[in-house]
């Protein structure tokens, strides 16, 4: 008996010894085992369990930690990226505004589940809604902190109803399958969305339903003779499928109605005609979107997508007028058609896209399109070319370059970019990227 | 004069510092506070005049918290201390012993009227964590269930989310009550009510036991680890020990100490 004992002593030191301090979670059960075996007593299992959980909380972060017993999952993640970027643009006389820069961005998120609750948020070391961006040597001062504040980027709540539906509340991630012809990717809504899916056969369906408060009034109700105001929302419908098509090809289409309500003289901040002295206007927008993606393989086993998006202002031609341009008045249309070669996600892998872009003057929301590939303008088009490297699983290199000019020249390309040029001869965007996540 | 003066103050330290080392401080759980170790207490203080011993009987949490910021010698735990517990003892140089007492079930108790005799360990998970919510979903009678627990400062609490609930959350309706005795007292009131409390306290009028599978806590069942909600109950002191502590650990373990346990409706550790 003794011998058989000292065997499973020696066993249990030897997994202690192998496995370190993750062994103190894993170690009931075989405690448990060696006491009903008879090979230890409970109180040598008690004093030799305490041990292992001392030497856990000694020696592991973990065992340090204090989470709500609440919480079923807790997740840390974000990423780091370092960029290098330039930006040129060419006004009608053939001068050239150039800038290069190098910027960073960090942006760390804790997520979290509860049952069928869940939350998230991540910070942003950027206040710009589209970019989280800070530009290096910006500051007031050689190496200042003035531009690095910490930002909540993200802030959610959400209920997960049952296996189809998801009810969110907050600052989000955009809940609508989009390209960034519509809506930069920085950009996070705020307010509240409705999300369904559901699988039949090879098709699945997905409804995505969103209210975002664009512009809140503060107050409302003022105190007489001041005029009273209206928060301004942003309402989006969709409604879409991914269809199988069989086992490595799938295409989706995303059928989507953006509105604005409430936008009266009166509000606050996007009140007004749209025109080139009041560029931010959200007037006369209802756009219908169809964002599509056919994506399969090629070459046996290489991911290849053919991805798109048309979009149609359906109340452009109002818009156009009150510009005071109603010959412009059928430049109500974007699109975007690209495609895409590989796909980075494992060390060693890359992927490269092209895509073309053309956006009209009065077909999209200025304050929501993409804020890199043409410097956050409507009235725009040109190509865009993208890679990605993949240098460790983790570590992204990326590089873009973006050719634009003005779509129409008789008038600006209206937008809040960095190129301080009304209408563009010629527009060139390179950036460079090192992204980490974890 | 001065002489006489030193003395006495000699003498009046000797006194206090006698007093000090007579006086046990034990706080913690109330499994093991509300009825064993006052009994223990009661039996030790007989054989040791002049012994001071102070027992607060608040939850496991708290008789843990009493050995790491040291108000107190012993610390009665019903659960073994958690891993940010030892994390904070070591933070502080103290050493987390923990010796075992006596064993316990958790037995769950049922008002006596009720029809339901026997559980899944499953039904039980369900009823706890609100998946359940009616009698009849379990062969009782039609009625809304009400359930009883411990308060969160109680080890009782947490050994039975661990060992009853696959660490799942209690119902947000259910009812938490400050010690066993008042679950109890609950459960004989309410036809519909369901609770859990340790061995010691499950005999009472007005309830009756669950049996879990087949099995009910018993002496036999607990120390064969027949019952799935066995547990050992422990004294927590830092590092080995001493003075008037070791004598009452010793006392606690003794034949006598031990025989009490049993008297009380506790397992004996051997």
């Amino acid at each position: 008996m003794f011998t058989l004992k000292l065997k499973w002593s020696a066993l249990l030191g030897a997994a202690m010894f192998v496995t370190g301090t993750a062994f103190a979670q894993d170690s009931g059960p075989l405690l448990d085992l060696l006491v009903k075996k008879g090979i230890v007593t409970d109180q040598e299992a008690e004093e030799l369990r305490a041990d292992l959980v001392k030497d856990f909380a000694a020696n592991t972060s973990a065992g340090k930690l204090n989470l709500s017993s609440d919480l079923t999952e807790l997740k840390i993640s974000g990423d780091v990226r370092v960029r290098y970027e330039y930006r040129q643009g060419q006004n009608l006389a053939g001068d050239n505004l150039e800038r290069g820069r190098f910027r960073y961005r960090v942006r760390p998120a804790i997520t979290g589940q509860m049952g069928d609750w869940f939350f998230g948020f991540r910070l942003e070391n950027s206040t710009n809604s589209r970019s989280s961006n800070v530009t290096m040597g910006d500051d007031a001062g050689p190496f200042a902190k003035t531009n690095d504040a910490v930002n909540i980027g993200q802030v959610y709540i959400g209920y997960r109803v049952n296996n189809q539906w998801t009810l969110t509340a907050g600052r989000m991630p955009n809940p609508f399958v989009n390209t960034l012809l519509v809506w930069d990717g920085d950009i996070n809504p705020e307010g509240f969305a409705e999300q369904f899916k559901t699988t039949v056969g090879a098709t699945t369906y997905f409804v995505n339903l969103g209210q975002f408060l664009y512009d809140s009034a503060n107050p409302q109700n003022s105190i007489a003779p001041t005029i009273n105001r209206q928060d301004q929302y942003l309402l989006g419908w969709q409604g879409g499928l991914t269809y199988k098509v069989n086992e490595t090809s799938t295409f989706q289409l995303a059928p989507t109605l953006y509105m604005y309500v409430n936008n009266k003289p009166t509000a606050k901040t996007f009140a007004g005609a749209f025109t080139a002295a009041n560029a931010t206007a959200i007037n006369n927008l209802a756009v219908l979107d169809l964002p599509f993606e056919y994506a399969t393989v090629v070459k046996g086993d290489t991911p290849f997508r053919l991805f798109g998006d048309l979009a149609y202002n359906t109340d452009g031609k109002n818009r156009a007028q009150k510009y005071g341009r109603p010959d412009l008045d059928n430049q109500v249309w974007a699109w975007q058609l690209g495609l895409q070669y590989g796909k980075a996600k494992l060390k060693g892998e890359w992927d490269a896209q092209v895509y073309y872009q053309q956006t009209d003057l009065f077909a999209l929301d200025p304050n929501l399109v993409d804020s890199d590939i043409f410097d956050s303008r409507v009235n725009v088009e040109g190509i865009v070319f993208g890679a990605n490297y993949k240098l460790t699983n983790a570590v992204t290199f990326t590089a873009t370059y973006a050719n634009g000019k003005t779509r129409d020249k008789s008038a600006i390309s209206p937008g809040a970019g960095d190129v301080g040029i009304t209408t563009l001869n010629k527009y060139n965007l390179l950036q460079l990227d090192v992204v980490t996540k974890f | 004069m001065k002489k006489a003066i030193l003395l006495s103050l000699l003498t009046v330290a000797s006194a206090v510092a006698l007093r000090a080392d007579n006086k046990l401080v034990i706080k913690g759980s109330d499994t093991l506070g509300a009825k064993l170790v006052p009994t223990l207490a009661e039996a030790y203080k007989a054989k040791n005049s002049g012994v001071s011993i102070d027992i607060a009987a608040e939850g496991s949490t708290t008789g843990i918290a009493a050995i790491i910021d040291g108000t107190a010698q012993i610390g009665m735990s019903s659960r073994r201390a958690k891993p940010t517990e030892m994390s904070a003892a070591q933070a502080k140089g103290v050493s987390m012993k923990p010796t075992i007492v006596a064993f316990d079930g958790i037995a769950v108790v049922l008002n006596a009227n009720n029809p339901v005799s026997t559980l899944t360990k499953r039904q039980v998970e369900q009823i706890f964590a609100g998946d359940i919510t009616d009698w009849s979903a379990v062969g009782g009678n039609p009625g809304a269930i009400s359930i009883y627990t411990r308060n969160t400062s109680s080890g009782t609490y947490s050994d039975f989310k661990d060992l009853a609930m696959k660490k799942r959350d209690y119902a947000s309706s259910s009812q938490k009550m400050a010690g066993n005795e008042q679950i109890v007292a609950e459960v004989a009131k309410n036809p519909s009510g369901i609770g859990y409390c340790g061995l010691a306290y499950m005999n009472e009028p007005g309830v009756k036991v669950a049996s879990i599978e087949g099995s009910v806590p018993s002496k036999a069942s607990v120390l064969a680890k027949k019952y799935p909600y066995a547990r050992p109950t422990f004294y927590y002191t830092n590092g080995e020990p001493v003075g008037e502590a070791a004598k009452f650990v010793e006392f606690t373990l003794s034949d006598e100490g031990q025989a009490i346990a049993a008297k009380i409706g506790f397992v004996p550790v051997r």
